[in-house]
């Protein structure tokens, strides 16, 4: 029996199903919030386990068609594994999606599920809503055409994370001339020690399980918080501005959005540092930050924040706006600094491209030498390789 | 219910939390032959139910689907879209009844 239903209907399902299920019957999750942070005791015939793709639904199938598959994370709940028969029925489930050929992580539920919420809180779907009405509202207020500036932000996280995806952080930094690298570099070392705290709060709150009492209360309260927090969102002036037919080339996107590259590297290493800081092994951390940024950036190029927020779980969607709300004040100061040049225009315009050697040389070795771009091209090599091998 | 991972003690929190190890291909040698012959059935058909679902149909296992009882007087995507999966909604159905009786 495999449970794939919203984590807030998982104890009436399992409850619901479990009678039905004969002896010694398995009984499978994508995601784990139900037995790690509510609890759920299961029967003790049963066994339980985990096959998590990830990515959304759609990946899963569109990947599978083309011979391929999405990595995925299986696992098998210590407490109910009587018969020893989890590890093996997980590695044939990987298998059956397509997970097997994209590479398979042997983790636990535990690991899943903190590395899991810490990912979608802040990096993926947080720095992105906090970063995309930051950066719309301030392009507005300097003058720049907002139909302009909403293109700019809808397909430009998706541009900007094609560049990641490929070659980690390193590729994204070098797509930009050096004096903007070095700038986004800059931006992006204040926005890590502004948002640092906040990252370090997700992830107390996380594995304290303060993060899922709380999320829990609004599930008992009929999710007031998480509509009200919605239907707030979808009210923006982002959300709601047109944008233009004007083409934007793929490198305008870089050149032009120099601050988002930054919100990008910020997010990303502070995600993967703090979740290594807390004791997740770093492949997880990378799969929940790094490789899940470009998945999530084409929900928002499809339609905007609203289309990320109707994607993603309900979990990740109440908690990218607890990160959004605690995001925005802390980062006022920041950007009363920021001016056109780093988002809307082109960076440098009427400067030459000059830049100093040994600056450069130093930036260049703090982004390709941090931690989550040598795990990163390790584990893009090996997916790379396992395609060859197909 | 409590919270499991509050329940454990520090030493197991920190040996779970730390349990991630990436798997050599040559450990799915077996393919999905435990599974094969096994009724599976799958609760939800959101995103991950519908498409997990899809390919493990196509992978050669038995896949029925249980879907709440609105869901399926709605005719939903999935089983709109997928006409092969007509006699799988009649197993719902009666995978559904059994679970609101």
């Amino acid at each position: 029996m495999i449970n794939l239903t919203p984590d807030k209907q998982h104890t009436s399902v399992v409850n619901a199903v479990m009678p039905l299920m004969k002896k010694g019957a398995t009984l499978s999750y994508s995601h784990g919030f139900n037995i790690v942070e509510e609890g759920m005791q299961v029967r003790e015939d049963l066994t339980v386990i985990m096959v998590a793709p990830k990515s959304p639904g759609s990946e899963v199938r569109e990947e599978y068609k083309r011979g391929f598959g999405v990595p995925t994370l299986i696992a098998v709940h210590p407490e109910n594994n009587p018969l020893g028969k989890g590890f093996d029925q997980a590695k044939a489930y990987a298998v059956a999606t397509g997970g097997d050929k994209a590479g398979v992580l042997d983790s636990s539920f535990i690991a899943e599920v903190k590395s899991d919420l810490m990912g979608e809180q802040t990096i993926l779907c947080g720095v992105l809503q906090t970063g995309s009405i930051l950066s719309f509202d301030k392009m507005v207020e300097k003058g720049i055409d907002p139909a302009y500036a909403a293109k700019l932000i809808q397909y430009g996280w998706e541009t900007i994370t094609e560049a990641l995806k490929h070659g980690g952080i390193t590729n994204m930094m070098d797509r930009l001339s050096n004096p903007a690298k070095i700038k986004a570099f800059e931006l992006s070392e204040e926005l890590k020690e502004i948002m640092r705290p906040l990252f370090h709060k997700h992830m107390d709150d996380i594995i304290s399980g303060e993060f899922s009492k709380t999320m829990m209360k609004d599930w008992d309260n009929d999710d007031k918080d998480l509509l009200t927090w919605r239907a707030a969102t979808g009210e923006t002036a982002f959300e709601k501005t047109k944008v233009t037919d004007k083409n934007i080339s793929e490198q305008e996107f870089f050149d032009n959005g120099v601050l988002m590259v930054a919100f990008v590297r910020a997010g990303v290493e502070l995600a993967f540092e703090t979740m290594t800081e807390a004791g997740i092994i770093e492949e997880s951390a990378y799969y929940e930050s790094l490789h899940e940024t470009p998945l999530i950036a084409n929900t928002i190029a499809r339609k905007k924040l609203y289309e990320m927020n109707a994607t993603i779980s309900d979990t990740a969607e109440y908690g990218c706006y607890l990160f959004d709300h605690a995001c925005k004040p802390l980062l006022s100061d920041f950007m009363k600094e920021i001016d056109t040049e780093v988002i809307g225009k082109k960076y440098g315009e009427d400067n030459d491209n000059g830049v100093d050697n040994q600056k450069l040389i130093t930036i260049n070795e703090e982004i390709r030498f941090h931690p989550v771009e040598i795990i990163g091209a390790e584990l893009r090599e090996s997916m790379t390789a396992m395609i060859n091998i197909l | 219910m409590a919270n499991y991972f509050n329940t454990l003690s520090l030493r197991d929190q920190l040996a779970q939390l730390g349990k991630c190890r990436f798997m050599d291909p040559s450990e799915f040698a077996d393919g999905v032959e435990v599974l094969k012959g096994l009724k599976i059935a799958i609760v939800g058909c959101g995103a991950q139910g519908l498409n997990q679902g899809l390919n493990m149909r196509d992978s050669g296992l038995d896949i029925s689907y249980a879907l709440r009882e609105g869901a399926i007087k709605k005719n939903v995507n999935p089983i709109k879209m997928q006409a092969k999966t007509a006699l799988q909604l009649e197993l719902t159905k009666r995978l559904f009844l059994q679970l609101i009786s």
